[in-house]
Protein backbone atom coordinates (compact mmCIF):
# COMPACT_ATOMS: atom_id res chain seq x y z
CA UNK A 1 0.00 0.00 0.00
CA UNK A 2 2.82 2.43 0.78
CA UNK A 3 4.66 1.58 -1.98
CA UNK A 4 1.66 2.41 -4.41
CA UNK A 5 0.81 5.30 -2.67
CA UNK A 6 4.43 6.47 -3.05
CA UNK A 7 4.46 5.83 -6.23
CA UNK A 8 1.11 7.84 -7.23
CA UNK A 9 2.82 10.76 -5.31
CA UNK A 10 5.40 10.23 -7.04
CA UNK A 11 3.34 10.18 -10.76
CA UNK A 12 1.65 13.16 -9.43
CA UNK A 13 4.70 15.32 -8.74
CA UNK A 14 6.21 14.20 -12.91
CA UNK A 15 3.26 13.23 -14.46
CA UNK A 16 4.84 13.78 -17.99
CA UNK A 17 7.84 11.79 -16.59
CA UNK A 18 6.01 9.10 -15.72
CA UNK A 19 3.50 8.94 -19.01
CA UNK A 20 6.74 8.82 -21.13
CA UNK A 21 8.54 5.82 -19.07
CA UNK A 22 5.39 3.89 -19.02
CA UNK A 23 4.74 4.32 -22.40
CA UNK A 24 8.62 4.74 -23.54
CA UNK A 25 9.28 1.34 -21.80
CA UNK A 26 6.05 -0.70 -23.16
CA UNK A 27 7.11 0.57 -26.78
CA UNK A 28 11.11 -0.81 -26.27
CA UNK A 29 10.42 -4.07 -24.14
CA UNK A 30 7.58 -4.87 -27.19
CA UNK A 31 10.69 -3.70 -29.93
CA UNK A 32 12.97 -6.16 -28.26
CA UNK A 33 10.35 -9.16 -28.21
CA UNK A 34 10.71 -11.30 -31.74
CA UNK A 35 7.39 -12.92 -31.63
CA UNK A 36 5.92 -9.71 -31.54
CA UNK A 37 8.00 -7.60 -34.27
CA UNK A 38 7.77 -10.75 -36.36
CA UNK A 39 4.31 -10.98 -36.31
CA UNK A 40 2.69 -10.80 -39.68
CA UNK A 41 -0.88 -11.38 -37.89
CA UNK A 42 -2.40 -8.39 -38.67
CA UNK A 43 -3.39 -7.38 -42.18
CA UNK A 44 -1.53 -5.05 -44.97
CA UNK A 45 1.59 -5.68 -43.23
CA UNK A 46 0.80 -3.62 -40.50
CA UNK A 47 3.13 -4.22 -37.39
CA UNK A 48 1.78 -5.51 -33.98
CA UNK A 49 4.65 -4.03 -32.18
CA UNK A 50 2.99 -0.46 -33.14
CA UNK A 51 -0.68 -1.76 -31.76
CA UNK A 52 1.23 -2.49 -28.27
CA UNK A 53 3.11 1.13 -28.45
CA UNK A 54 0.13 2.61 -29.22
CA UNK A 55 -2.08 0.60 -26.55
CA UNK A 56 1.05 1.80 -23.84
CA UNK A 57 0.58 5.67 -24.70
CA UNK A 58 -3.27 5.30 -24.03
CA UNK A 59 -2.21 2.94 -20.94
CA UNK A 60 -0.20 5.67 -19.49
CA UNK A 61 -2.38 8.28 -19.71
CA UNK A 62 -5.01 6.23 -18.37
CA UNK A 63 -2.57 5.26 -15.35
CA UNK A 64 -1.29 8.66 -14.68
CA UNK A 65 -4.50 10.39 -14.83
CA UNK A 66 -5.58 8.08 -12.45
CA UNK A 67 -2.78 8.84 -10.23
CA UNK A 68 -3.13 12.44 -10.78
CA UNK A 69 -6.87 12.32 -10.19
CA UNK A 70 -8.16 9.39 -8.76
CA UNK A 71 -11.56 7.45 -10.46
CA UNK A 72 -13.46 10.55 -10.54
CA UNK A 73 -10.53 11.58 -12.66
CA UNK A 74 -10.49 9.12 -14.81
CA UNK A 75 -13.90 8.72 -15.35
CA UNK A 76 -14.34 12.67 -16.81
CA UNK A 77 -10.98 12.16 -18.22
CA UNK A 78 -10.60 14.40 -21.20
CA UNK A 79 -9.15 12.30 -23.46
CA UNK A 80 -11.26 9.29 -22.88
CA UNK A 81 -14.28 11.54 -23.53
CA UNK A 82 -13.46 13.37 -26.53
CA UNK A 83 -11.88 10.19 -27.91
CA UNK A 84 -15.02 9.65 -29.14
CA UNK A 85 -16.86 13.22 -29.90
CA UNK A 86 -16.15 15.47 -32.27
CA UNK A 87 -16.76 18.77 -29.57
CA UNK A 88 -16.03 18.48 -25.94
CA UNK A 89 -17.81 21.26 -24.22
CA UNK A 90 -16.84 22.34 -21.20
CA UNK A 91 -13.24 20.48 -20.99
CA UNK B 1 -18.95 18.09 -41.50
CA UNK B 2 -16.42 20.23 -42.50
CA UNK B 3 -13.73 19.25 -40.22
CA UNK B 4 -14.23 15.62 -40.87
CA UNK B 5 -13.45 16.21 -44.54
CA UNK B 6 -10.48 18.05 -44.20
CA UNK B 7 -9.01 15.73 -41.50
CA UNK B 8 -9.93 12.76 -43.84
CA UNK B 9 -9.35 14.08 -47.30
CA UNK B 10 -6.58 16.83 -46.88
CA UNK B 11 -2.99 14.84 -47.46
CA UNK B 12 -4.49 12.10 -49.78
CA UNK B 13 -6.04 15.26 -52.17
CA UNK B 14 -3.34 17.35 -51.70
CA UNK B 15 -0.55 14.60 -52.26
CA UNK B 16 -2.46 13.41 -55.31
CA UNK B 17 -2.63 16.82 -56.65
CA UNK B 18 1.27 17.46 -56.58
CA UNK B 19 1.94 14.18 -57.66
CA UNK B 20 -0.40 15.07 -60.49
CA UNK B 21 1.43 17.92 -61.16
CA UNK B 22 5.02 16.45 -60.48
CA UNK B 23 4.39 13.62 -62.88
CA UNK B 24 1.47 14.68 -65.20
CA UNK B 25 -1.62 12.24 -65.76
CA UNK B 26 0.71 9.17 -65.20
CA UNK B 27 -0.18 9.64 -61.69
CA UNK B 28 -3.46 8.65 -61.81
CA UNK B 29 -2.54 5.43 -64.63
CA UNK B 30 -4.80 2.88 -62.95
CA UNK B 31 -3.59 0.53 -60.56
CA UNK B 32 -3.34 -3.27 -61.54
CA UNK B 33 -6.98 -4.64 -59.88
CA UNK B 34 -8.26 -1.16 -60.38
CA UNK B 35 -9.24 1.96 -58.69
CA UNK B 36 -12.43 0.64 -56.33
CA UNK B 37 -10.55 -2.14 -55.19
CA UNK B 38 -7.18 0.25 -54.85
CA UNK B 39 -9.27 2.95 -52.90
CA UNK B 40 -11.05 -0.02 -50.88
CA UNK B 41 -7.67 -1.34 -49.33
CA UNK B 42 -6.77 2.51 -48.54
CA UNK B 43 -9.95 2.88 -46.92
CA UNK B 44 -9.70 -0.57 -45.17
CA UNK B 45 -5.94 0.24 -43.89
CA UNK B 46 -7.24 3.80 -42.57
CA UNK B 47 -10.44 1.94 -40.39
CA UNK B 48 -7.55 -0.35 -38.82
CA UNK B 49 -5.07 2.45 -38.26
CA UNK B 50 -7.33 4.46 -36.80
CA UNK B 51 -8.83 1.94 -34.43
CA UNK B 52 -5.56 -0.03 -33.62
CA UNK B 53 -2.73 2.87 -33.74
CA UNK B 54 -4.32 6.30 -34.11
CA UNK B 55 -6.92 6.39 -31.18
CA UNK B 56 -4.68 4.84 -28.10
CA UNK B 57 -1.64 6.85 -29.38
CA UNK B 58 -3.75 10.30 -29.83
CA UNK B 59 -5.73 9.77 -26.19
CA UNK B 60 -1.91 9.88 -24.90
CA UNK B 61 -0.12 12.36 -26.95
CA UNK B 62 -3.03 14.76 -27.68
CA UNK B 63 -5.85 14.00 -25.16
CA UNK B 64 -3.08 13.85 -22.58
CA UNK B 65 -0.06 15.79 -23.15
CA UNK B 66 -0.62 18.52 -25.22
CA UNK B 67 -4.42 18.63 -23.57
CA UNK B 68 -2.27 18.78 -19.89
CA UNK B 69 0.18 21.50 -21.48
CA UNK B 70 -1.94 23.89 -23.16
CA UNK B 71 -2.55 26.10 -20.91
CA UNK B 72 1.04 26.36 -19.95
CA UNK B 73 2.72 26.89 -23.20
CA UNK B 74 2.59 29.00 -26.53
CA UNK B 75 0.69 27.05 -29.26
CA UNK B 76 4.13 26.61 -30.92
CA UNK B 77 5.92 25.63 -28.06
CA UNK B 78 3.61 23.22 -26.95
CA UNK B 79 4.03 21.94 -30.55
CA UNK B 80 7.80 21.82 -30.05
CA UNK B 81 7.45 19.86 -26.92
CA UNK B 82 4.84 17.45 -27.77
CA UNK B 83 7.05 16.81 -31.32
CA UNK B 84 10.12 16.06 -29.17
CA UNK B 85 8.42 13.64 -26.79
CA UNK B 86 6.41 12.24 -29.66
CA UNK B 87 9.51 11.64 -31.75
CA UNK B 88 11.26 10.12 -28.63
CA UNK B 89 8.67 7.66 -28.48
CA UNK B 90 9.00 7.08 -31.99
CA UNK B 91 12.39 4.86 -31.24
CA UNK B 92 11.74 1.57 -30.22
CA UNK B 93 9.88 1.90 -33.89
CA UNK B 94 13.27 2.35 -35.51
CA UNK B 95 15.06 -0.81 -33.42
CA UNK B 96 11.76 -3.04 -34.59
CA UNK B 97 12.29 -2.68 -37.74
CA UNK B 98 16.31 -2.26 -37.52
CA UNK B 99 17.21 -4.93 -35.18
CA UNK B 100 19.22 -3.84 -32.30
CA UNK B 101 22.49 -4.03 -34.00
CA UNK B 102 25.81 -1.05 -33.63
CA UNK B 103 24.11 -0.05 -36.90
CA UNK B 104 20.51 1.05 -36.19
CA UNK B 105 22.31 2.33 -32.89
CA UNK B 106 24.72 4.67 -35.10
CA UNK B 107 21.36 5.81 -37.63
CA UNK B 108 18.77 6.27 -34.46
CA UNK B 109 20.00 9.79 -33.62
CA UNK B 110 19.77 10.76 -37.56
CA UNK B 111 16.26 9.15 -37.34
CA UNK B 112 15.27 10.78 -34.76
CA UNK B 113 16.18 14.21 -36.24
CA UNK B 114 14.36 13.45 -39.16
CA UNK B 115 11.45 12.28 -37.27
CA UNK B 116 11.10 15.21 -35.10
CA UNK B 117 11.43 17.30 -38.53
CA UNK B 118 8.51 16.07 -39.96
CA UNK B 119 6.22 15.21 -36.65
CA UNK B 120 6.86 19.02 -35.17
CA UNK B 121 4.75 20.36 -38.72
CA UNK B 122 2.37 17.26 -38.10
CA UNK B 123 1.81 18.41 -34.63
CA UNK B 124 1.60 21.77 -35.32
CA UNK B 125 -1.34 20.66 -37.23
CA UNK B 126 -2.83 18.29 -34.30
CA UNK B 127 -2.79 21.22 -32.16
CA UNK B 128 -4.42 23.22 -34.56
CA UNK B 129 -7.25 20.43 -35.00
CA UNK B 130 -7.67 19.95 -31.48
CA UNK B 131 -8.53 24.00 -30.99
CA UNK B 132 -10.40 24.48 -33.66
CA UNK B 133 -12.57 21.69 -33.23
CA UNK B 134 -13.10 21.80 -29.56
CA UNK B 135 -10.61 20.07 -28.12
CA UNK B 136 -11.15 16.50 -30.20
CA UNK B 137 -9.12 13.56 -29.88
CA UNK B 138 -11.15 11.97 -32.36
CA UNK B 139 -10.68 14.39 -35.05
CA UNK B 140 -6.64 14.43 -34.48
CA UNK B 141 -6.86 10.38 -34.81
CA UNK B 142 -8.27 10.45 -37.86
CA UNK B 143 -6.48 13.16 -39.48
CA UNK B 144 -3.86 10.70 -38.31
CA UNK B 145 -5.01 7.84 -39.48
CA UNK B 146 -5.84 9.43 -43.03
CA UNK B 147 -1.90 10.70 -43.22
CA UNK B 148 -0.72 6.99 -42.31
CA UNK B 149 -3.29 5.09 -44.52
CA UNK B 150 -1.86 7.51 -47.64
CA UNK B 151 1.50 7.26 -47.17
CA UNK B 152 0.97 3.49 -46.29
CA UNK B 153 -1.22 2.46 -49.10
CA UNK B 154 -2.17 5.23 -51.69
CA UNK B 155 1.09 6.97 -52.33
CA UNK B 156 2.05 3.48 -54.28
CA UNK B 157 -1.07 3.94 -56.24
CA UNK B 158 -0.69 7.94 -57.37
CA UNK B 159 3.09 8.82 -57.22
CA UNK B 160 4.84 6.45 -59.74
CA UNK B 161 8.14 7.03 -57.93
CA UNK B 162 10.47 6.20 -55.78
CA UNK B 163 10.10 5.62 -52.02
CA UNK B 164 12.12 8.41 -51.28
CA UNK B 165 9.43 10.68 -54.05
CA UNK B 166 6.39 8.98 -52.12
CA UNK B 167 8.05 10.12 -48.66
CA UNK B 168 8.77 13.67 -49.63
CA UNK B 169 5.45 14.11 -51.87
CA UNK B 170 2.84 13.05 -48.90
CA UNK B 171 5.40 14.61 -46.03
CA UNK B 172 5.69 18.07 -48.17
CA UNK B 173 1.57 18.18 -47.73
CA UNK B 174 2.02 18.22 -43.91
CA UNK B 175 4.88 20.68 -43.81
CA UNK B 176 3.52 23.04 -46.65
CA UNK B 177 -0.39 22.94 -44.65
CA UNK B 178 1.26 23.16 -41.22
CA UNK B 179 2.95 26.50 -42.60
CA UNK B 180 0.53 28.02 -44.12
CA UNK B 181 -1.73 27.46 -40.69
CA UNK B 182 1.19 28.44 -38.41
CA UNK B 183 1.68 31.83 -40.82
CA UNK B 184 -2.04 32.46 -40.91
CA UNK B 185 -2.88 31.85 -37.86
CA UNK B 186 0.37 33.85 -36.35
CA UNK B 187 1.48 31.01 -34.48
CA UNK B 188 -1.74 30.60 -32.18
CA UNK B 189 -2.83 27.51 -33.87
CA UNK B 190 -6.51 28.25 -33.66
CA UNK B 191 -5.87 29.11 -29.57
CA UNK B 192 -7.60 32.42 -28.64
CA UNK B 193 -4.81 35.27 -28.18
CA UNK B 194 -6.09 36.11 -24.57
CA UNK B 195 -5.47 32.23 -23.66
CA UNK B 196 -1.93 32.50 -25.15
CA UNK B 197 -1.40 35.68 -23.07
CA UNK B 198 -2.08 34.77 -19.91
CA UNK B 199 0.39 31.93 -20.68
CA UNK B 200 3.14 34.11 -20.87
CA UNK B 201 5.75 33.93 -18.07
CA UNK B 202 4.39 30.36 -16.68
CA UNK B 203 7.41 27.99 -15.39
CA UNK B 204 7.47 24.88 -17.27
CA UNK B 205 10.41 23.14 -15.55
CA UNK B 206 7.91 20.41 -13.70
CA UNK B 207 8.65 17.65 -16.60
Amino acid sequence: MNAWSSAGRGVARRPVLAFMLISLGIGFVTAAIPPIVDSEILPFGLPLHGVFMSLGAGLAAFLVTAALSGRAGVATSHAAVCAGEFRCAGT
Amino acid sequence: VRWYLIALLSVPVGATLISLVIYGPQALATPSGGWPRALAKVVAVFVVQLVLFQLAEEIGFTGFLQHHRQDRYHPMKLTLYVALLWAVWHVPDHFAEEGWGVEALISAPVVFAIGFVSLFFARALFVWFYNRTGFSVLLVAIFHASFDAAISQLSYDVVPGSNTARFLIFSGVVVVFATAVIIATKGQLGRAKEAVETQAGVSDLDM
